[in-house]
């Protein structure tokens, strides 16, 4: 009898191996496709924002999904609400480990913020995250320039031509900065 | 005579289950749109319709077989001899009404060819079920173990097999998979890759063989001394693990899925199992062998003889290999590799079971130990510690050997970790594909919305849409492309978009999405067209003169008129060649008036079932696919000929020609070939280059994103029309750019789906990153291509998933919106 409940005991946790409830941890994961979150992109595809927001708070339990953190951070874009936008983002980051994605929205939420300390920074974090990306080094750029700083601008666009050297918008940015010399490295 | 002598027997049934498995095969493959639309009905392989017309014939003759096989049980009364007799007349019955209206020629795609698949297997569940009612007094007099001591003793056995399989099958694949990667570049499988992947290949088999193990263990506890019981319950895990493989590999290739694929499933899982236990009970009971459990009646008693067992072994190393080199020469998405897997998989097993003569108890701490140990490895790596809080996740470099070992591909996938995919979110791409049977209604896709005829030049057009065509076989696209001149010369005098992409994989909706300037509802096809037709309404309002090769997609959507020019007249599709459409169009073209001439082809010499078996490897052909990189040169002269006649007749720069494709092809990366289901760089990538006339000048950006959805707004903007998108899933022009247009093209998120299944791929970061989503096979992937062009797969995050999985949705979500039509 021993015998066979070790048997059933070692089958029943291969049956649970198999069945990836060990594995994914159980089934507290928010489903991307359940009816809440359906509600939420579908008021998100609709320009819907105020609609979205109650129901994606309602989800408090999966605060530490990044899907809860990145509906979140493109409902409060839509709400214009740019301080929670960016808390949205800065978490979004964090569970979800996404740079690329994440860290121009990032960046973008600070400068509608009119953050300027933390403007520039973060586009250099993201230009320094995803160095080979001309569109990060472009994004820097119009940051530089903003920022009053058009030898960096110009810089950091001529980098970026580097990078991508057919692309018109870098070519163009280049022109027209071309009064600026660039500081000596 | 009491039965037929082994070798005839066994003949004879396995001619019937061939025919009736080459019958539901055939059923299954036309039940899938895909196959249906693209290989079945085109004829593109005649011996599949040739089997099609013969079908009723051969049924004729498979019939006379059958009244062979069963003869004996009739004659001699047998037990089973009234259900042998209901066969015969069954079988008979539908064997006539099957001569009189066939039923296979006329099958096309849907749920009723899977009906009929189903049908065709049902004589070998009922020989089957005749061979048991033979056998009833047989297998009652056979003793399974009845005590505590011969269950122990058994298991003893079963365990030792278990793990002598888990290593034999561990090495046998480690040798095969040693060949291929002998020749091949791969850093990351050195020493210490290969162990560690070699390494990971014993847990996960072990994981495997252990989990059987323990299935049967219990299932012969559960049925102590019950031999039959434990012979049912056998057949019970055999059905089951049968009809999830046939599930996973076939159905979910052939989109067979729900009730019907379930049923197809069941269906085909028990064909095999009764045809392999049918055999073995006929050659049991007639030796009147004594069994030991169920597991003998499959694989045979032990046996003594050295050198019966090494003859099984390289019989099995054989299969393997043989196995393997078939797949590299035809194969389907690995179905039949990893279908030898698991035949492998079972034959191993018999080797082993019949070569192991222990049969004394394992102590409760050994099976504990071996059991578990595994699954703590497995789990620990695959669960280690996550990576930094900041960054890409790494990549599991060992998941390059699975390329080579297709044994350690299978395990993997059995074990692989849940969180790489969400099973509701792979529901809802499934529920939201192929909407064959939804009616659907045409919206209207206008870029202007008053069509008017356009104050310019009319240019000729000439739209070009090489099937399977990849831009790396193209010098514009590739300097090491060395058999493409006259095409090198045409670009010279061109616009090379760089960076061009498919907007669906697969033919079947790539071709009306470039007509219609847009992507499209999934479905095959909304009728009537036209509304949707962009490029068609923007040619009948200029008044274009239409030639056009009327391929087996667009005859289905084009309007039919007199005014049609038909190029390759009387040809199916697979047979329009490029070099007799274009001698057949330049003398079209000659003597022409001021008509503006529109001029289409879909070629299909370089479609991967068009390629020749064996080429001259010239020395040009180097590190390219050579029967693919041959048939690019032969075109690439007949291309030349046709551009020199167009300049011969000053049409050339009163012109505007597109050459493009569908979509590309894997020729050989990891193994794979094809494109049916596929979203790989290799397959969304396309060539795009575009010869405008001499009086447009408009600023291009080729380095942007271009998409195939792109030419029909390009084809306006080129007739001086200012195209509007009135959503963001129709094409823009891709001249006219100014920093905004070109900044959003770069900038922009673009959903490809594949034209034939639940697969969709996200490309950002101006087709830098490709994301794949596969609801077929399961598991995402993603890709990043360097500045050299050369694309990585890249681990991935929580947070690449969610961002592209969402990108997904939004898609799917305004396609149905748009249509009307609501996400299931």
């Amino acid at each position: 009898m021993k015998r066979f409940a070790l048997l059933v005991a070692l089958l029943v946790v291969y049956g649970a191996f198999f069945g990836q409830w060990i594995v994914s941890g159980g089934p507290e994961r928010l489903d991307p496709v359940g009816p809440h979150a359906r509600q939420i992109e579908l008021a998100i595809a609709e320009g819907r924002f105020t609609d979205a927001l109650p129901i994606a708070r309602e989800l408090g339990d999966y605060r530490r999904e990044p899907l809860l953190a990145y509906w979140l951070a493109i409902i409060y874009r839509g709400l214009n609400r740019p301080g929670d936008e960016a808390e949205a983002w800065e978490r979004f980051i964090e569970l979800g480990r996404n740079q690329a994605e994440a860290c121009p929205q990032l960046a973008q939420a600070y400068a509608r913020l009119g953050d300027s300390a933390k403007v520039l920074p973060a586009y250099e974090r993201c230009a320094s995250f995803d160095p080979t990306e001309p569109e990060r080094l472009i994004d820097l750029g119009d940051a530089y320039q903003q920022a009053g700083q058009p030898r960096e601008a110009l810089g950091t666009f001529q980098r970026a031509a580097t990078l991508d050297p057919a692309n018109l918008v870098i070519g163009r940015r280049i022109e027209r900065l071309a009064p600026v010399r660039p500081e000596k490295p | 005579m009491t039965d037929w002598p082994r070798p005839v027997r066994t003949a004879l049934r396995l001619c019937l289950a061939s025919f009736c498995w080459l019958t539901a095969a055939y059923a299954f493959v036309v039940s899938s749109a895909f196959a249906y639309l693209q290989f079945v009905r085109p004829r593109v392989f005649p011996w599949i319709g040739q089997f099609s017309d013969w079908h009723s014939v051969l049924c004729l003759v498979w019939m006379l077989l059958a009244v062979v096989a069963v003869w004996p049980d009739i004659r001699r009364r047998s037990p089973a001899g009234p259900l042998a007799i209901a066969f015969v007349v069954a079988s008979g019955a539908a064997t006539l009404w099957n001569y009189a209206r066939p039923v296979l020629p006329g099958l096309t795609d849907g749920d009723r060819s899977i009906i009929v698949g189903v049908a065709a297997l049902v004589p070998l569940v009922w020989l089957a079920a005749i061979d048991y009612l033979n056998a009833r007094s047989y297998l009652s007099g056979q003793r399974a173990p009845q005590n505590e001591i011969e269950s122990a003793e058994f298991e003893g056995r079963l365990f030792i097999v278990s793990v002598g399989s888990a290593v034999f099958v561990t090495i046998l694949y480690a040798m095969l998979a040693s060949i291929p990667l002998a020749g091949a570049f791969e850093p990351d499988l050195r020493l210490a890759g290969i162990a560690d992947s070699v390494f990971k290949s014993l847990v996960g088999h072990l994981i495997v063989f252990a989990a059987a193990f323990l299935l049967f263990a219990v299932l012969v506890r559960v049925a102590r001394g019950r031999f039959v019981l434990q012979l049912a319950a056998t057949i019970l895990v055999l059905l089951t693990a049968s009809s999830l493989a046939f599930a996973t590999l076939v159905g979910d290739a052939l989109s067979m899925h729900g009730a019907a694929g379930a049923v197809a499933a069941i269906a085909t899982a028990s064909s095999i199992v009764g045809v392999w236990i049918g055999l073995r009970l006929r050659t049991l009971q007639l030796e009147n062998a004594k069994l030991q459990s169920a597991l003998d009646l499959l694989w045979g008693s032990k046996t003594n003889s050295r050198a019966s067992t090494i003859l099984r072994v390289v019989a099995v190393a054989v299969l393997a290999y043989g196995l393997m080199l078939l797949s590299a020469l035809a194969d389907w998405d690995f179905v039949l590799l990893e279908a030898g897997v698991l035949v492998v998989w079972c034959c191993s097993f018999g080797v082993v079971y019949r070569a192991t003569s222990w049969q004394r108890a394992v102590s409760h701490g050994v099976v504990a130990a071996t059991c578990l140990s595994p699954l703590a490895v497995a789990f620990v790596t695959g669960q280690g510690p996550p990576p930094a809080a900041v960054g890409p996740a790494p990549v599991d470099r060992t998941a390059r050997y699975a390329i080579y070992n297709p044994s350690f591909r299978v395990v993997s996938q059995l074990l692989r970790d849940s969180r790489t995919t969400i099973p509701s979110f792979d529901r809802y791409l499934v529920a939201n594909t192929g909407l064959t049977a939804l009616h659907v209604d045409p919206i209207d896709i206008d870029f202007v919305p008053k069509l008017e005829p356009t104050a310019r030049p009319k240019p000729h057009i000439f739209l070009f849409v090489i099937d399977s065509l990849r831009p790396d076989y193209l010098s514009p696209y590739n300097r090491q492309v060395r058999f493409t001149p006259r095409i090198a010369e045409f670009a010279a005098e061109s616009i090379v978009f760089a960076n061009a992409f498919t907007r669906f994989g697969g033919t079947g909706l790539s071709v009306p999405a470039m007509w219609a300037g847009s992507s499209i509802v999934h479905k095959q096809y909304v009728q009537p067209f036209h509304p949707m037709n962009a490029l068609e309404k923007l040619l009948d309002a200029n008044g274009y003169r239409k030639i056009l090769g009327l391929d087996s997609i667009m005859s289905q959507l084009l309007i039919r008129s007199n005014a049609i020019e038909e190029l390759d007249r009387g040809r199916t599709n697979m047979d329009f060649e490029i070099c007799r459409t274009l001698d057949e169009l330049d003398s079209k073209l000659q003597g022409i008036g001021s008509t503006p001439v529109f001029a289409y082809s879909l070629p299909q010499d370089i479609h991967m079932s068009r390629l020749p078996r064996t080429v001259e490897h010239g020395e040009e052909y180097r590190s390219f696919y050579a029967p693919y990189a041959t048939k690019v040169h032969a075109f690439d002269a007949c291309f030349g000929r046709f551009i020199d006649g167009l300049k011969r007749r000053g049409q050339f720069d009163r012109s505007l020609v597109v050459v493009t494709a569908d979509h590309g092809e894997m020729l050989g990366e990891d193994g794979r070939f094809g494109h049916s289901y596929h979203l790989f760089p290799q397959v969304v990538q396309v060539p795009l280059i575009i010869h405008f006339p001499a009086s447009i000048a408009d600023a291009v950006d080729a380095d942007a994103v271009s998409l195939t959805t792109d030419i029909t707004p390009t084809i306006y903007a080129a007739l001086g029309y200012e195209p509007v998108q009135a959503n963001d899933l129709m094409g823009r022009p891709l001249i006219g750019a100014d920093d905004r247009v070109s900044t959003a093209r770069r900038r922009d998120t673009y959903v490809i789906a594949a034209s034939y299944g639940a697969v969709y791929a996200v490309l950002r970061h101006n087709g830098r990153r490709l994301y794949i989503a596969d609801a077929i096979k399961g598991g995402d992937q993603a890709y990043e291509r360097d500045n050299t062009g050369r694309w990585h797969d890249v681990g991935i995050t929580e947070g690449l998933r969610v961002v592209n999985q969402f990108a997904i949705r939004q898609y799917v979500d305004k396609i149905a919106r748009i249509y009307g039509i609501g996400a299931r």
